[in-house]
């Protein structure tokens, strides 16, 4: 019954979930995203899992996947708020990470802890998980030109704030 | 900051790949339930655990219960939380010592309890169906996304507990530290009940390490039952065990059972629902405290519109007039020709709400079909017939209707046969001498006013072991019939529903709530 490893890099993700076992299709993005703002990896793992057992009695099936993928996406930004309001007294303890990571990450991570959380979701699905627009668009539920406005924004309030992140970057 | 390097930022941040215990997490169970498709559920018992106890999750093992110190208690403690699922352990106090329950393991998704008596607790992702101490069965929480470990969360038990109307008085201990981590003891108590819980906390996760649920005996609270609480990850062993539990008929070894199948086959009435498909409704019943119980066979999902007498929901609090509420019922051990039989039960919003339910059905996207039920059937005939008999009372007539009544017992509560004459009343429950539960025994029956022939009332007690039942007491010599007191409220209600009616005829005026609510509904219904 335990299920063996999800082959998420063989051939093009289908357009359409056909059914919730089609769902963990979607699990290296919704995880991806969530690991943007949830740390350490334990936390990120179970926001992950708890966004995926809300989609199973509530998507029906099938669903085209940029549905299912918005759809999820909505649940866990809710569960990433729930588990900051949780831990907001508590300092981004990046050094719990089981993944101890002497790359850029927990300061990029920390920038977009500042941003609004709009700003900071559209970035990581633009730029991390590699929407594009129109997809970026249909995840945060807005039009695309409202998201182009959301991007320039955020991208403006992510130079500013992580700007030390170019220092060594050779243009 | 050009959009190659936030490319490369954002992606080193994010680069984490998910484990494989995350991917077993997120695979739907076998055969997953989509909108309208059957959930394969494993088998199971809806017995309940009496107690406040909302969405606690307790699993069954079958091991002989033994008698534990409270050494055993304290080396047993839950381990570190983690993980989706969690297992159990469960004591119960019997006034001198602590009784190992039968604890056990679950399922994402599933859990079970069963106590040495045979009280078992069902929590299915759609609910937890716990029976209160009055032993009416009671939804406790009827959401649809939640997880067996969100289900012990002390915010959403304590929303349910206010969803319930249970009016709560919370007390918080001070934080110490236990094998290395924070705790703190959460005591909640719905005033003006005989329980409380009190739940100790780990501080990080915020979910339960233990309960301890006791009952006020006259003005002593007195421990019942303690519940050790362990996450750990779900397992292929505990997938085994699972199936294991899923293949015992617990339900059916017990002839108790085999009566309220009997009482259950009979169909009340059969609804044709809107996509052709047939409802057969087998119970409908108001209960004490104003909940509604419907046991029927029928589709799994259905749309219920519920609203009372006066027009107030039964929905919970928020859920507007008449708002559609798409439950999922089940009743997984209960079958009949091969068919589950499903029930539904509904908490009304507040106290007082009249016993008149008006109860709607329609399948999912179908068109609502009104099914309204007054009350219960009246006594039966002295010699003890019951609805299920030929020339028994029709429950669904106006004559018959009673605005007070004896209601469901759950069936499964009781693991030996009653007397025999307890049959002549019908979804009978009977009380000790009028008195509520106490610690020497296992009440199985609440006394509704039933007298006998010679106009004394029906005394006994019935004490619950775990080898079976045994009944003391004399029971009635000659037939049964209603006290006077009993008599006189069914009456004073039905005076109260007549005379609604008559105002709404002389009036003609929609400014009664029953009025609005029919005036709503039917303007919904053309508008469908």
């Amino acid at each position: 019954m335990i299920p063996t490893a999800l082959a998420l890099d063989a051939d093009p993700p289908p357009e359409s979930l056909a059914s919730p076992a089609d769902l963990p299709l979607l699990l290296d993005e919704i995880h991806r995203f969530v690991a943007a703002f949830v740390r350490p990896a334990a936390d990120a793992e179970d926001v992950t899992a708890e966004s995926f057992r809300a989609a199973f009695g509530k998507l029906r099936f099938p669903i085209p996947r940029h549905e299912a993928r918005a759809w999820l996406l909505k649940v866990a930004r809710r569960r990433i708020a729930d588990h900051r309001r949780k831990r907001r007294h508590e300092p981004l303890d990046e050094s719990l990470s089981r993944d101890s990571d002497p790359s850029l990450g927990p300061a990029v991570r920390a920038v977009l802890a500042e941003l609004p959380e709009d700003q900071a979701a559209a970035l990581v699905l633009k730029y991390a998980l590699g929407l594009n627009a129109e997809e970026t668009a249909a995840a945060l539920k807005r039009s695309v030109a409202a998201t182009n406005s959301l991007l320039q924004r955020a991208r403006a309030a992510f130079a500013a704030r992580g700007a030390f992140l170019n220092e060594g970057e050779s243009r | 900051m050009n959009e190659d390097r936030l490319t490369h930022l954002l992606t080193e941040a994010t680069d984490l790949k998910p484990s494989e215990a995350l991917q077993a997490r997120v695979s739907p169970l076998p055969q997953s339930r989509c909108h309208g498709e059957r959930r394969n559920f494993p088998r199971a018992s809806w017995f309940a655990l009496s107690g406040l106890s909302a969405g606690i999750a307790v699993v069954a093992f079958l091991a002989a219960p033994r008698e534990v110190s409270a050494q055993d208690l304290l080396d047993q403690a839950g381990s570190e939380s983690q993980g989706s699922s969690f297992h159990f352990r469960a004591w119960e106090f019997n006034g001198a010592s602590w009784h190992e329950a039968r604890y056990g393991l679950s399922a994402p998704g599933w859990a079970r309890y069963e106590t040495a008596k045979g009280e078992l607790s069902l929590i299915t992702p759609t609910g937890c169906f716990a029976r209160s101490r009055r032993d009416a069965p009671v939804l406790r929480r009827p959401a649809l996304d939640s997880s067996p470990v969100d289900d012990l969360r002390l915010d959403r038990h304590l929303k349910i507990l206010r969803t319930l109307g249970y009016p709560l008085t919370i007390r918080r201990g001070q934080s110490i530290t236990e094998s290395g981590r924070s705790v703190q003891d959460i005591t909640i108590e719905c005033n003006g009940r005989d329980e409380r819980e009190t739940i100790t906390l780990d501080k990080r996760t915020e979910l339960p390490i233990r309960m301890l649920i006791e009952m006020r005996s006259r003005s002593n609270w007195v421990p019942r039952t303690r519940i050790e609480y362990g996450y750990a990850s779900f397992t292929k062993e505990h997938l085994e065990f699972w199936r294991g539990i899923d293949r015992k008929e617990i339900v059916s070894r017990t002839s108790l059972a085999q009566t309220w199948e009997r009482r259950f086959r009979t169909v009340l009435r059969t609804l044709r629902l809107s996509d052709g498909s047939r409802l057969q409704v087998r119970d409908l019943r108001a209960l004490p405290n104003g909940d509604v119980l419907m046991v029927y066979s029928g589709p799994q999902i259905i749309n219920v519109h519920l609203a009372s007498e006066d027009g107030m929901p039964f929905a919970r609090v928020g859920s507007p007039l008449n708002d559609s509420r798409r439950l999922e019922s089940e009743m997984p051990d209960l079958t009949l020709d091969g068919a589950p039989l499903r029930f539904l039960w509904f908490t009304p919003i507040r106290e007082g709400a009249s016993r008149r339910t008006h109860v709607l059905f329609d399948v999912v996207g179908g068109a609502p079909t009104p099914f309204e039920h007054e009350s219960l059937p009246t006594e039966s005939s002295q010699e003890g017939t019951t609805p299920a008999q030929p020339n028994a009372p029709d429950p669904l007539k106006k004559e018959n209707y009673q605005a007070t009544g004896t209601f469901l017992l759950s069936p499964v509560r009781e693991q030996a046969p009653l007397p025999a004459w307890t049959d002549a009343v019908p979804y009978g429950s009977w009380l000790i001498d009028g008195e509520r539960w106490r610690d020497d025994a296992r009440i199985i029956a609440a006394y509704d006013g039933w007298i006998d022939a010679s106009g004394h009332h029906i005394d006994g007690r019935y004490r619950l072991q775990p080898t079976g039942g045994e009944w003391s007491g004399e029971p009635p010599r000659q037939g049964l019939r209603r006290d006077p007191k009993a008599a006189a409220a069914a009456l004073r209600a039905m005076e109260t529903m007549r005379q609604h009616e008559q105002a709404r005829e002389e009036t003609g005026n929609p400014s009664s709530i029953i009025d609005r609510w029919r005036a709503r509904f039917e303007r919904e219904m053309r508008e469908r």
